[in-house]
């Protein structure tokens, strides 16, 4: 068949759509040694298994919150080409409340800043990792209704892994989603999922649900 | 003036590798003065997606051919009743088809195009687009695409609220051509920042529609290359979504 339409050109002036994710990180000092360590490793395999998607490298958007000694924006919302894992040390208590409630604000003002320049994008996502449970008073139970609210209006996807003895039932009221307990201190492969997670989230058809890709492999509900 | 048409849906990259069908579907009919066309993109959350899809294209077309001589062609509300009709045959038949299953199993699009000697309309439900060639050469964005928060948001035929959703426009004017695009193309032909279409993307797929004699037009040719245009690894690296496009227009010299 001869070629047809050889010289029509594709419009080149749409940025990706982008794919934020927020790490919300506990650093408190109960994460120290072994933990901390895992779960700098699982950053560095996170960026390396985003790294094989050439689209999500383009499409998803990190932030990184940590709480310990406070609740800390260690890196703004970077496209993941740009994205270099932070060293991150353990100290403090578990200020998760706080850490919530930035990790939420953070995921607002990016979408106007979406809006703003035109940009469209998928639903948000914030992964939230702790080993303990709340320390920063009532303050965890607003951020919990509001993570809630947004999830039941489908603004945020807003996941909770438990580590080690992390408790389970008090991250149980902060999700609507079964929180996930880390089997041991598996960071590496939870990254690894996230990632492929965030591929498949970053290209989703039209109106397709995002599978939880499972088992988990790393965990268990 | 003699309209023609050509088109053509390929399944996407994606759901090649999810061994899920072709969710799009497209067709066409020729009316007296005119011709219709529509475009339907299943959802991929739909259980019978491609089924809603070919459904709502054929009732919607079947509406516009079986009410088109008793509208009055001088009136606005007139045609903007008979493509509200159309959306509401298609909505029906869906319903029809869904028996006991719930109705979002159906979940489609759907955009409907008329482009007469006289006057020109358009309707849809959902994402997707539809531009318009004027005989000035002017290329413009004749839909205002229904999209949700996110990207892979929005609003089908088959939601409860649908008919209130339902934008029609009419033009007491006739276009050149039209092209009537599932969203899977969106990003490839139009700025979706100011919604203006790419003038070089739409030029060789209305030349087709504007050049040849009638007697050399052949649209499943023309489809089948088009088919093949929207299958090649230029698009497929930009999109992987299902992707159609179907144009219809006249010849100017007619």
């Amino acid at each position: 068949m001869a070629e047809y339409f050889t010289d029509v050109e594709l419009d080149t002036s749409n940025p990706e759509p982008r794919c934020p994710c927020v790490l919300l990180l506990d650093t408190s000092g109960s994460m120290g040694g072994a933990p901390i360590n895992e779960l700098n490793a699982g950053l560095v395999a996170f960026r390396e298994a985003l790294g094989k998607d050439e689209l999500a490298l383009l499409r998803v958007e990190i932030a990184v919150v940590t709480f310990g000694d406070h609740a800390e924006l260690v890196q703004g919302f970077v496209t993941a080409n740009q994205f270099f894992p932070p060293t991150l040390s353990a100290s403090g208590q578990t200020p998760l409340g706080a850490g919530m409630n930035l990790a939420l604000d953070l995921i607002e003002q990016r979408k106007m800043a979406y809006k703003a320049n035109g940009l469209r994008y998928f639903r948000p996502w914030v992964f939230l990792v702790t080993d303990g449970e709340p320390t920063d008073g009532e303050l965890w139970k607003g951020a919990a209704l509001r993570a809630q609210a947004a999830e039941s209006n489908k603004k945020v996807a807003f996941f909770a892994v438990g580590v080690g003895g992390a408790n389970m039932a008090t991250l149980g009221q902060i999700t609507l989603r079964p929180p996930i307990h880390l089997n041991g201190l598996n960071f590496r492969e939870m990254f690894t999922w996230l990632s492929s997670s965030m591929s498949g989230a970053s290209r989703a058809v039209a109106d397709a649900v995002v599978p939880l890709q499972t088992p988990l492999g790393w965990g268990s509900l | 003036m003699t309209w023609r048409a050509y088109g053509a849906s390929v399944r996407g990259t994606s759901h090649v590798r999810a061994g899920i069908p072709c969710q799009d579907a497209h067709g066409w009919r020729l009316v007296p003065g005119g011709i219709v066309g529509a475009v339907a993109d299943g959802l991929g959350s739909a259980a019978r997606a491609e089924e809603g899809a070919e459904l709502a294209v054929s009732m919607a077309l079947e509406s516009i051919v079986t009410g088109f001589d008793a509208m009055r062609h001088d009136e606005v509300a007139s045609i903007t009743e008979m493509v509200r009709a159309a959306f509401l045959a298609a909505r029906d038949a869906l319903e029809s088809a869904s028996m006991a299953a719930p109705l979002r199993d159906l979940g489609t699009t759907l955009l409907l195009a008329i482009a007469t000697d006289g006057w020109t309309a358009v309707g849809q439900i959902g994402d997707g687009a539809i531009v318009g060639r004027w005989l000035d050469g002017r290329l413009e964005s004749l839909s205002v695409p229904l999209r949700g928060e996110f990207i892979n948001e929005t609003t089908p035929l088959t939601a409860d609220d649908a008919m209130q959703h339902l934008i029609v426009r009419v033009w007491p004017e006739p276009v050149q051509s039209l092209a009537l695009l599932s969203d899977g193309l969106e990003d490839l032909c139009i700025n979706l920042a100011t919604g203006l279409p790419f003038g070089a993307f739409f030029g060789p797929f209305f030349a087709p529609l504007i050049d040849p004699p009638t007697d050399q037009f052949d649209s499943d040719l023309i489809s089948e290359h088009l088919a093949a245009f929207l299958d090649s690894d230029r698009v497929c690296t930009r999109t992987d979504d299902d992707k159609t496009l179907l144009l219809v227009g006249a010849p100017t010299a007619s």
